[in-house]
């Protein structure tokens, strides 16, 4: 299959892979700094949440760190600060690279993820200053969503120039994805700031609509961009196509739309309109299409490639984040019927839900496509070998720590409220499940070392791209930026 | 699909639909909801809120409460809600209507708050588990919430049959008062007309739903 | 179709391949476009071989549609029936045609609603015992007037009591203002009913209920009534 074969008119003008990637650069690795960063800060802020649970008394003498505004602070930084800053990173890459578009100018760019960042600093000081607004995931005042509103514009708007200036005709399914992501959250974050905390519903609309905001940015930004450097990433790195690729089309429409509802589900039992859990439930069945699809698309892609070369992070990362996506598409259908939800409703298994949505699926996918990214944006392998091992296996063993006893302890404590005979008084209740929290705060501790070789490694990587060029270029493999591509 | 405007027309009007049926149809369901007038009680239920809880509301919020208590309580086929005495019947979206933030909560780390003023209705009981918690509790103190006064002639009218250093008192600061009057106004005993539906079949109901679940396995 | 293999004598040293500090793409961008449009259009044209996945996944997502309409419509919870009883009564189970619309009369405690009505109207004079205050008002605790005729104690409530009045052997001269149409209070029927329910029952009273038609009648019957009633008249 040759390039060539493509009718677009600017095929003979196509960039080379290598400018492309330099003239988003700059932005792209602050974004990475960036994610790396707050990558760091929700760790420690998640061990001590964690810490907190076991032992009450800890950090509880200040307001600004009760428990009550550590949870939230250590969500808020881990989606916006973590999670959204890597996908800004691996969106603008990928949008680049798939229409063969360098950025005319990367300056706003930068400009943009600046104030993003410096937005989440004044929502999370607000948060710990006693200005939460009580919405899971809007918690930051609406000051500071304004700010983030603003500079997403300007970082979405760089994003768009790239597409529309593209050089290649065809749309591939890691553009359905992260475009119509791009597009999606501005409305999201509107709705929900419109609704939550400029305006304000009536009631347990309210509750409503946190639950289906708070659903969709995963659903509808962080699990699309992550599918999209999914479908990118694994073909181009076991080189083979994606399997049955029609069913992408299935797969991409059903996920979005059935999607944007699963959030509902999370009702079950609530004041809110039956109606709504139905929703709810009937999505997260119909999310079996997508899940299928997706799973033969990429798990096909997957299996039939696994030798093509190279014992890189990313392809571990990028297969374990396969696998936590069906894993957890089949736990939510499992976790609906009414045997399951009328005992794990409200208890640790919804934020085990969650772990496995942000981390174990969406995390793991970004930490692949930076793993595979980052030496070709700075023409150089990443700086330490070891960091790598650390940061993978760290991450891992904490990943899978965290989830499992959030589900042991969950399962123990809607197990043990719903016996009342056995366990009477709250104290009982704690009794039943507290011992999991001890191997919880020890998962944070162990994700927080697997974040802190990452991050160090990052700022490794980017120190070196740019004080020590000279040296690098001469001695590393990366002879030159046309050996990291593979070109026709 | 190698079109971009069907691409964006397609994701423009999934996000359309989403919005209608998720928040325009409940905004517009719980907009046609009223308070329910009682003529012999001589008011209308629920109650506005009086200020006071409603600066203890804010306290609540901000003090992330909602991390680990919720302020729902389930209906009598769910869980053990109403059998542990969280209240005399399940909550109903009617009961939330004059809230202006909604906190029903996601995990019970904590008990059920909903009722929390029916069960206890001594002020100091709440004051007593903000400033020190029961041993065995997970909840933490919240002495930030108190202030440790010196005692200079008499002891304060306000001051709390707490332990205090000697010659020192313990007295709430107005965000303890606000959140204690907050959770001593958490009480929804007032009976609406759709508290009192039970369905008739209830046999029926769930045979014809663990058929239906079956076959969606 | 297999996309193109990584080229020999590229100028990646042989250690890249094993080397965990970098990423080794298998295919350029180029191709993996070309390849997934070609897969795309390719669909259309007839295939050699004949493939069981389109015709597997028809069945899966058609059958899944169907399973899952039926669970909606049969957990619609009065979703047809209006956004806004489908949102005060929310229960899956919930059929309007079944169980009526919720709006049925709520089972009264007749005896807390009258000690609420109490609360509200009578407390201030009679007080929360029942034994009014001596030589300004009367007490209800057992007195003949609120135990005894059923009619009489109506008829005073409705339409008021002025003027000299022995209870239980003391001498009163106050005013009871009219709880009935003629009053401020614009009592209903029920409530009068509830609240003298109530006094002819506290305090150690032990005397019968009264109901809402009761009042209704009395009220019909004294419909001509204009002013309050003295003691003499009843």
């Amino acid at each position: 299959m040759d390039s060539n074969s493509s009718n677009t008119p600017a095929t003979a003008e196509r960039p080379d892979s290598a400018v492309i990637d330099a003239s988003i650069k700059v932005p792209v690795l602050f974004f990475l700094y960036a994610a790396a960063a707050w990558l760091v800060t929700a760790s420690v802020l998640g061990f001590i949440a964690a810490a907190q649970l076991v032992q009450p008394a800890f950090l509880a003498d200040y307001a600004w760190t009760t428990h009550g505004r550590i949870v939230p602070l250590a969500r808020n930084a881990l989606i916006y600060g973590w999670g959204f800053n890597a996908a800004f990173a691996v969106l603008i890459w990928m949008v680049a690279r798939l229409c063969r578009t360098p950025a005319p100018k990367w300056g706003t760019t930068l400009v943009g993820g600046l104030f993003w960042n410096v937005g989440i600093k004044l929502g999370l000081t607000g948060i710990i200053i006693g200005q939460s607004t009580g919405h899971v995931l809007l918690e930051m005042p609406g000051y500071a969503a304004a700010v983030m509103f603003v500079s997403y514009g300007i970082i979405g708007a760089g994003v768009a120039i790239i597409f529309s200036r593209r050089r290649e005709g065809s749309m591939f399914a890691s553009q359905w994805y992260g475009l119509t992501a791009l597009f999606w959250f501005p409305w999201l974050f509107t709705i929900a700031q419109y609704t939550l905390v400029f305006g304000s519903m009536r009631g347990t609309a309210q509750a409503v609509a946190s639950a289906w905001y708070g659903h969709n940015i995963y659903a509808l930004f962080l699990g699309p961009i992550a599918l999209g450097a999914l479908y990118y990433l694994i073909p181009k790195r076991v080189g083979r196509p994606i399997t049955n690729y029609p069913l992408a089309q299935i797969g991409f429409w059903s996920f979005v739309f059935f999607g944007s509802f699963g959030g509902l589900a999370t009702l079950v039992g609530s004041p809110v309109p039956a109606w709504v859990q139905t929703v709810g439930v009937s999505s997260n069945f119909m999310l079996l299409i997508p899940l299928f699809a997706i799973a033969v698309n990429l798990g096909g892609a997957l299996l039939g490639g696994t030798k093509a070369g190279g014992s890189g992070p990313a392809l571990k990362f990028f297969k374990l984040s396969l696998v936590s996506f069906i894993i957890v598409g089949l736990l939510t259908v499992v976790l609906s019927l009414p045997s399951f939800s009328h005992t794990i409703g409200l208890t640790f298994v919804g934020e085990a839900l969650d772990i496995l949505h942000w981390y174990a699926f969406v995390s793991f996918a970004f930490f692949g496509a930076i793993y595979f990214m980052l030496p070709r944006l700075i023409v150089q392998p990443w700086p330490s070998g070891a960091l790598i091992t650390a940061h993978f296996w760290a991450t891992v063993a904490g990943t899978i720590i965290v989830i499992s006893s959030l589900f042991l302890a969950g399962f123990a404590q809607g197990a043990a409220l719903n016996d009342i005979e056995n366990y009477a008084t709250f104290a009982d209740v704690m009794g039943a499940f507290s011992g999991y929290l001890v191997a919880l705060a020890f998962g944070y501790l162990t994700l927080l070392v697997g974040s802190l070789a990452f991050f160090v490694n990052v700022v490794m990587a980017i120190y070196q791209a740019c004080f020590s060029k000279s040296t690098a270029s001469a001695d590393t493999v990366f002879g030159s930026p046309a050996a990291m591509e593979v070109n026709s | 699909m190698n079109r971009g405007p069907y691409l964006f027309l397609g994701a423009f009007a999934i996000l359309a639909f989403s919005w209608t049926a998720a928040i325009l149809a409940n905004q517009l369901g719980y907009g046609a909801v009223t308070p329910h007038y009682d003529s012999l009680a001589g008011q209308a239920f629920p109650a506005k809120h009086p200020g006071i809880v409603e600066r203890g509301a804010q306290v609540y919020t901000d003090l992330g409460c909602v991390t680990c208590h919720t302020q729902q309580v389930r209906r009598a086929d769910i869980g053990s809600d109403l059998a542990r005495g969280w209240g005399e019947r399940a909550s109903v979206g009617r009961d939330y209507m004059h809230e202006s933030t909604v906190q029903l909560g996601s995990n019970r780390f904590g008990p059920d708050l909903r009722n929390v003023g029916a069960r206890i209705e001594d002020p100091n009981v709440f004051y007593q588990m903000l400033y020190a918690p029961a041993e065995d509790s997970a909840m933490p103190a919240y002495r930030f919430l108190f202030d440790e006064v010196k005692v200079v002639g008499q002891v304060s009218d306000d001051a709390l049959n707490l332990d205090a250093p000697t010659g020192y008192q313990i007295v709430p600061t107005e965000r303890a008062r606000s959140l204690v009057a907050y959770l001593a106004y958490r009480n929804d005993t007032y009976a609406y007309p759709e508290t009192n539906f039970v369905p008739t079949e209830p046999e029926a109901e769930s045979d014809d739903e663990a058929a239906e679940t079956e076959e969606g396995h | 179709m297999k996309l193109r293999k990584r080229r020999k004598g590229t100028k990646m040293s042989q250690d890249a391949n094993s080397d965990p500090r970098l990423e080794v793409s298998a295919a350029s961008d180029q191709d993996i476009q070309a390849v997934h449009a070609s897969l795309l259009h390719d669909q259309k044209e007839p295939k050699e071989g004949f493939s069981l996945m389109p015709l597997f996944v028809l069945g899966f997502v058609s059958s899944m549609i169907f399973v899952v309409a039926i669970y909606f419509i049969h957990n619609r919870a009065g979703l047809s029936d209006g956004l806004a009883l489908a949102t005060t009564i929310h229960h899956p189970g919930y059929d309007p045609q079944v169980h009526g619309a919720g709006d049925e009369e709520v089972e009264i405690d007749v005896f807390a609603v009258g000690q609420s009505l109490y609360g509200q109207a009578c407390i201030a004079c009679h007080q929360v015992n029942g034994q009014g205050i001596p030589s300004a008002f009367p007490p209800l605790a057992s007195s003949d007037w609120v135990t005894g005729d059923e009619e009489r104690l109506i008829k005073l409530v409705l339409h008021g009591l002025q003027g000299p009045l022995e209870v239980n052997g003391a001498q009163y001269n106050g005013i009871m203002p009219a709880f009935g149409p003629s009053g401020i209070y614009q009592w209903s029927d029920e409530k009068i009913a509830y609240v003298l329910t109530y006094i002819r029952q506290e305090w150690g009273n032990e005397a019968g209920e009264i109901t809402p038609d009761q009042v209704t009648a009395v009220k019909e019957a004294t419909a001509s009534q204009t002013g309050a009633y003295t003691a003499a008249d009843l």
